[in-house]
């Protein structure tokens, strides 16, 4: 009873100091789509902008870190140097300068992220200001109830890291990347750039130079993973980069289900997000990964939204392993992203189910990869765009089947939907097969909101509104019967705010 | 951004730049020493493409350029040795020798009904008041590399005017011959179909018998304008040498309630790419577009599609078939465009791929681009092998292994073939494709 009073007093508490966020409150009332879209004000260590070599070594040596990952980057960054910002993608977009971005930005209190004494109790670290912001935005810091572990990462650190202690008894690693580069750094080693190599791109070139932080998951072999793990990622200060780098090692025979969310205050300048995933997963592992992206789109006109930019991959690398990735993609002014597999190990699957959703003038290129090495690999491919205001909503993806992949199978299913007739809706796949036994499959459709459908709704009393959402989270059923419970119905609520105001 | 060019790319370019102002020198049209000298410091400028080039990365085009072809005058040949390639059917026939119109070969073009003209290019250009119209189109034609090249070396081809209501008796056949190796034909059609025309084209293009080794180069482009109700079938086969090189592309500008049906069928050359472009410019406008593709040894079989819907109610079909052995690479890549303004339309795109060999390759890119929301949109694209269960099927009512297996491929690969209305071109092309087909199943 007495506990229970007591959460009252703090929730009091936290809408009253929610309360003194007069901006926020500016903001969100000027912003309707986008709740997600405060500031917060805490004391700040945020580099001054530009980017050099100079900048690259600070940051390794804020993160204390060892004379290899220091290596890693030069080697990133002076790779980078060489290459021209690719615009192929059906995005348009300014260059952008990279010079007027800040590459380290962290709240001063958790700045020692990797030197800390870690044994000490994590929330106690929190700076009140940040654990607010993760309140406000319902990532659970301290909630031992929940059934999820959360990693927090905030600006250019991981602030917070949840019920460790409990994986830890089984064997899992669940920390940030930076102190994994600290307590684990032979794994860190092992794995770092083995899917997605410093020369991939320009983005991950980008990455590898300036990382920030991430997440780090090791899964050891026989392993289930009991509960979800879960990043929360935050970008707050204006005008700096999030630069997260993950890795996820599914050892033989594990499991693990993996979330990731993030957000962004609501600002007037485009903010950059050039983050590079790794997964890898080992015989009769794993691995599934969702993503709930609901970065800021920006106002009415993207303006100021986050350009984001993601490198994603898994390796399959043993036999009958599984990698799974769901993305409910919302947010962004930009979208460029294309979460992929290596099908490497024989009978290995690759799966890959997306919504993505712009409105206002919101652009999205995305999609996967599916590349078949080994035999009787298969793949599937959902994806539902879904575009309204003045929006572009491209997917663009490929299915190479290699002369080794006896026996490949790939479906792919890509529909679009489009809302209003502003819009854009593009389908760019790309199949490659060079082997005869490989059976794949490619439909797309597009289509509407039928009239009839909208006033079978109507006449039985639903509103425009409501019948819009309703077929439209019938139209993606497909992709959120693959999310994990608590995030489907967050995505479901996402694409409604999202859809406001695009009809009517 | 400048462009890196290979020194052998860069001798190519030269090659051809040279050839062009050699035939700048002989010819005193001025607008086709414009277009000539246009196109001149366009290829200078963006040389060929590479395989770095978006819509040539499927394509390579190394074993083009390391040829230098020239355009070499016609030789003579006899109508015996034309003969063996017309068809039984009654046609009007064009014959193209090498690349040039040939007139003792053709039959007479004189006496065609009322309403129809048919001159060469190079006569067409001599009509005062028609060359600007010949190149109102040039820069939709010089977007394509080998468009720029056309326009390089633009000597010869055939214009064909319909007027309103007009239409042939009999279907028109244009027989282009290669008769010499490292030869270079250039052929430019324009094709001008009035109110309510009706026109019925047949191509064929082949290497004389004799020289069926001769590596070898034919780089077409036809413009089709039709205007309102104008409609245009059109069937076009390509047998030439295995060694030769072929590149087409069509310009097909359509008003209102036209209609445009063309089918492609692709049998010979090393390297062959075969690109329609249609802009369907007006209301219920329809277009058709079928191919069927047969690639074996090295060859590298390309076919496009890039379909503009451009205004309401347009419909436009499309099936491409492939069917490739050996070590052959088949490309197909389709665009629908649908702008802003099409509502209604409805687009519908297949692409079907069978693989015979182990290290056959498909590569294929169906792209959708849709701006508007009222419309019915869908590509479909499959590559696999013969299911083995309808060769059991087969096997089961005592059909041998080996015929159950061409009797399937042969279901497949002709199906777009059946979508040609008119019998005796069907009848025709099934019997090409069909001899080609037995031909790599011995």
């Amino acid at each position: 009873m007495a506990d229970a009073q007591q959460i009252t007093e703090l929730q009091l508490q936290g809408v009253q100091e929610t309360s003194q966020y007069q901006e926020i409150d500016d903001l969100i009332s000027k912003n309707q789509h986008y709740k997600e879209g405060f500031v917060t004000t805490t004391a700040v260590e945020t580099f001054a902008k530009g980017l050099n070599e100079d900048v690259v070594r600070a940051i390794s040596a804020k993160k204390n870190e060892p004379e290899w990952m220091l290596e890693f980057r030069l080697k990133a960054f002076a790779y980078w140097q060489t290459l021209e910002e690719p615009h192929w993608a059906k995005l348009n977009y300014t260059p952008l300068d990279y010079q007027d971005y800040s590459y380290y930005s962290a709240p001063e209190c958790g700045s020692c992220a990797g030197s800390c004494d870690t044994e000490q109790e994590a929330e106690n670290e929190i700076d009140p200001e940040v654990a607010k912001a993760f309140a406000e935005l319902g990532v659970p810091l301290t909630g031992d109830d929940s059934n999820v572990a959360v990693d927090a990462i905030f600006d250019s650190i991981s602030v917070s890291t949840t019920k460790r202690e409990d994986l830890a008894e089984l064997g899992i690693i669940f920390c940030s990347f930076s102190e994994a580069v600290q307590d684990y750094p032979e794994l860190v080693q092992k794995y770092i750039g083995t899917v997605v190599p410093h020369h991939d791109n320009f983005f991950a070139a980008l990455n590898s130079a300036v990382a920030s932080d991430g997440t780090f998951v090791y899964i050891p072999e026989g392993v289930r993973c009991p509960i979800d793990l879960s990043t929360y990622f935050r970008i707050n200060e204006a005008k700096t980069g999030q630069f997260e780098r993950t890795i996820l090692i599914a050892e033989k025979g594990s499991y693990v289900s993996y979330l990731e969310g993030c957000s962004a205050p609501a600002r007037d300048t485009y903010q950059l997000h050039a983050a590079v995933v790794e997964v890898i997963v080992h015989e009769d592992a794993e691995v599934k990964y969702s993503t709930v992206q609901n970065w800021y789109p920006g106002d009415e006109d993207c303006e100021g939204g986050i350009l984001n930019f993601v490198t994603k991959r898994g390796i399959c690398e043993g036999k009958n392993s599984k990698l799974s990735w769901t993305q409910a993609e919302t947010g962004s002014a930009i979208t460029w992203k294309y979460p992929s597999c290596i099908l490497k190990g024989d009978n290995s699957i690759g799966e890959f189910y997306s919504v993505a959703l712009t409105n206002r003038k919101q652009q999205a290129d995305t999609g996967t990869k599916m590349i078949h090495i080994g035999k009787n690999t298969r793949s599937t491919i959902i994806s539902k765009g879904l575009s309204a205001g003045t929006s572009e909503n491209t997917y663009r993806g490929l299915v190479k089947v290699l002369p080794s992949a006896e026996g490949a199978r790939n479906f792919t299913q890509c529909d679009s939907m489009l809302i209003g007739d502003k819009c854009g809706a593009h389908t760019f796949p790309y199949i490659e097969a060079e082997n005869p036994t490989a059976q794949l499959e490619h439909e797309a459709t597009t289509s509407r909101i039928g009239e009839d459908q909208l006033f079978y709704c109507k006449q039985r009393g639903i509103s425009e509104q409501d019948a819009i959402s309703m077929i439209v989270n019938g139209f993606c059923k497909d992709v959120f019967s693959e999310l994990p419970l608590e995030f489907a119905q967050e995505a479901e609520e996402l694409l409604a705010i999202s859809l406001e105001g695009s009809v009517g | 951004m400048q462009r890196k060019i290979s020194p052998v790319a860069k001798q190519a370019v030269e090659h051809y730049i040279a050839q062009s102002t050699l035939l700048n020198e002989r010819c005193d049209n001025s607008s086709l020493i414009a277009s000539r000298q246009q196109a001149q410091t366009l290829l200078a400028k963006q040389a060929f493409p590479t395989q770095r080039d978006e819509d040539w990365q499927y394509t390579r085009l190394t074993g083009f350029i390391q040829n230098q072809f020239e355009q070499k005058p016609a030789t003579p040949l006899t109508s015996e040795q034309v003969r063996q390639y017309m068809p039984s059917f009654p046609v009007t026939m064009v014959v193209f020798i090498d690349g040039w119109f040939s007139e003792m070969l053709s039959d007479d073009l004189e006496n065609l009904p009322r309403g129809v003209v048919f001159e060469s290019f190079k006569d067409a250009l001599n009509i005062s008041g028609d060359s600007n119209k010949l190149f109102a189109k040039e820069s939709d034609i010089t977007k394509e590399p080998f468009g720029v090249l056309n326009s390089l070396l633009l000597a010869d081809g055939f214009y064909l005017q319909l007027a309103a209501n007009a239409h042939m008796d009999l279907p028109l056949f244009v027989l282009h011959i290669q008769t010499s190796d490292n030869h270079l034909s250039n052929v430019r059609n324009f094709v001008e179909l009035g109110e309510n025309a009706e026109l019925a084209i047949v191509e064929r293009y082949v290497s004389l018998e004799t020289r069926a080794k001769a590596t070898s180069c034919t780089n077409v482009v036809t413009q089709i304008d039709m205007a309102k109700h104008a409609r245009c079938k059109q069937v076009v086969m390509q047998e030439q040498s295995d060694n030769g090189f072929y590149f087409n592309n069509q310009f097909i500008y359509q008003e209102d309630s036209s209609s445009y049906s063309s089918f492609y069928g692709s049998l010979g050359c090393q390297l062959s790419r075969h690109q329609n472009h249609i802009f369907m410019n007006g209301e219920h406008i329809e277009s058709q577009q079928n191919s069927a593709c047969l690639g074996k040894d090295k060859q590298v079989v390309d076919s496009r599609t890039d379909t503009q819907h451009n205004d309401v109610w347009g419909n436009s079909q499309q099936l491409h078939k492939y069917v490739l052995t050996d070590s052959a690479v088949g490309v197909f890549n389709g665009m629908i465009r649908v702008d802003q303004k099409a509502q209604k339309t409805d687009g519908q795109m297949d692409n079907k791929n069978l693989l015979l060999s182990e290290i056959a390759k498909m590569d294929t890119k169906p792209q959708l681009e849709i701006y508007a929301d009222d419309v019915k949109c869908s590509h479909g694209s499959a590559s696999g092998q013969i299911d083995e269960n309808q060769i059991f099927y087969l096997q089961a009512r005592g059909i041998r292994r080996a015929d159950a297996i061409k009797m399937i491929t042969h279901a497949f690969l002709l199906e777009p073939a059946e979508l040609i209305t008119n019998d005796q071109i069907r009848h025709w092309v099934t019997d090409r494709l069909t001899v080609a087909l037995a031909g790599i199943q011995q």
